[in-house]
């Protein structure tokens, strides 16, 4: 319950700063004006390169979540506009379900790639970006899975044994995103990152479908997730 | 760009609303696996119903004991019986004092989880199976998985005028 609460308070910081970062662009906008489309068109194609951590997977198992993830990003700024992004993550689960008493353990690498959309791409003054976009993603997983015995419910016996260990599957999904990054300080930028996940497929096994898959979260049609970045952007 | 805002609104409250949906059970309501049968006239594929009732007696073989239970007892044109956790089950069909059939069914039997929330369940596999044709005509194997989800298994056909 007190982990709960602390989770409940860090996530509404998070979405107050994001606030916060969304008052300053609008109080820029009203002190400067939009490119026209010549002026945007004369800026130079590539303007920069940003690599990032989301904090936000990492922290979920500290505070009450039955998983972790490590993940960083790379992301390149073509005119302001177009962000192409890959991001590579390492995700991991070892847990057994209170009331089924059954156990699930995998943890694996996973891959996104996909870009960004800047929708204010014509205010470059602006001190953040406005981003929607699509990822492509896929792990390559294995998994332990085990339970109690089965018995038999209509005859009462025999009882069978239930643990299988190293199942491999593949998963592969699509990614709507739709976030803000904000300059905190210097090169140093913040980002809420929500995703819509929709899985494309999975490789099902004869005893069992996995519980979780790695980058996408647990195993249904369709899925929330929210990324928080912190991401550096370099200097060349 | 004053509408920033109210999107970011927007975004919290349908993650807010998915959060909340994941506390919601998507377990299917059994956990047990039948194999399903329809009873049908052999010639007009009509299906057949039992006027009296037809009683089934399942049978399974574990070590040195047989083990038989009722799991049947109805007049309806179809039936959903369990299987044995054991490799083959009997199916005695009784439809009166003197007149019964045999469905025996070899099976290969596959323990499964779907979802760590939802718990176990058998799963299994129509390997072979054979009957006799005291009252019933044939018995045709149309789908040999046999899992938590209603789909037909089996046709039973009868020479209508000898059931009803």
């Amino acid at each position: 319950m007190k982990k709960e609460r602390i989770l409940t308070s860090i996530i509404g910081l998070l979405i107050l700063n994001s606030f916060w970062s969304i008052s300053n662009l609008c109080a820029q906008e009203t002190i400067n004006k939009p490119l026209t489309k010549e002026e945007w068109q004369a800026t130079p194609f590539y303007q920069g390169s940003f690599v990032g951590l989301d904090i936000f997977g990492l922290g979920s198992k500290v505070f009450g979540g039955d998983y972790t993830s490590t993940e960083i990003n790379a992301e390149v700024n073509l005119k302001n506009r177009y962000f192409p992004v890959i991001e590579i993550g390492y995700g991991t689960i070892d847990t057994t379900n209170d009331e089924t008493d059954i156990h699930f353990k995998t943890s694996a690498p996973y891959f996104r790639i996909g870009a960004n959309y800047n929708v204010f791409y014509k205010k470059p003054y602006l001190p953040g970006h406005f981003l929607v976009g699509l990822r492509y993603g896929f792990s390559n997983f294995s998994y332990d899975v085990s339970a109690p015995p089965l018995t038999d419910p209509i005859w009462g016996k025999p009882s069978i044994p239930f643990s299988y260990q190293g199942v491999k599957s593949n998963a592969s999904w699509l990614e709507l995103a739709i976030g803000l990054r904000a300059n905190i300080y210097k090169s140093l930028y913040m980002g809420l990152s929500l995703r819509y996940r929709s899985k494309i497929s999975i490789k099902k096994n004869e005893n069992s479908d996995p519980y979780y898959i790695p980058g996408y979260g647990k195993n249904k049609g369709s899925n929330i997730g929210i990324l928080y970045n912190i991401t550096y952007q370099l200097p060349f | 760009m004053r509408r920033i805002p109210f999107i970011l609104l927007m975004l919290t409250c349908t993650c807010a609303f998915s959060l909340q949906g994941c506390g919601e059970s998507d377990c299917s309501l059994t956990t047990i696996s039948y194999a399903h049968f329809d009873f049908l006239d052999s010639k007009t594929y009509n299906p057949v119903g039992f006027t009296q009732g037809v009683t089934v007696t399942g049978t399974a073989q574990y070590e040195d004991s047989t083990m038989t239970d009722t799991l049947f007892n109805l007049a309806e044109s179809s039936m959903s019986l369990p299987l044995s956790f054991t490799n083959q089950t009997t199916y005695v069909m009784h439809y009166s004092e003197t007149m019964r059939d045999t469905i025996e069914i070899t099976h290969k039997n596959i323990p499964f989880v779907s979802d760590i929330e939802c718990g176990t369940m058998m799963h299994y596999f129509v390997e072979s199976y054979r009957y006799t044709t005291n009252a019933l005509d044939s018995v045709v194997l149309i789908n040999p998985e046999i899992t938590n989800e209603e789909r037909k298994n089996f046709n039973i056909y009868y020479r209508a005028s000898d059931s009803e």
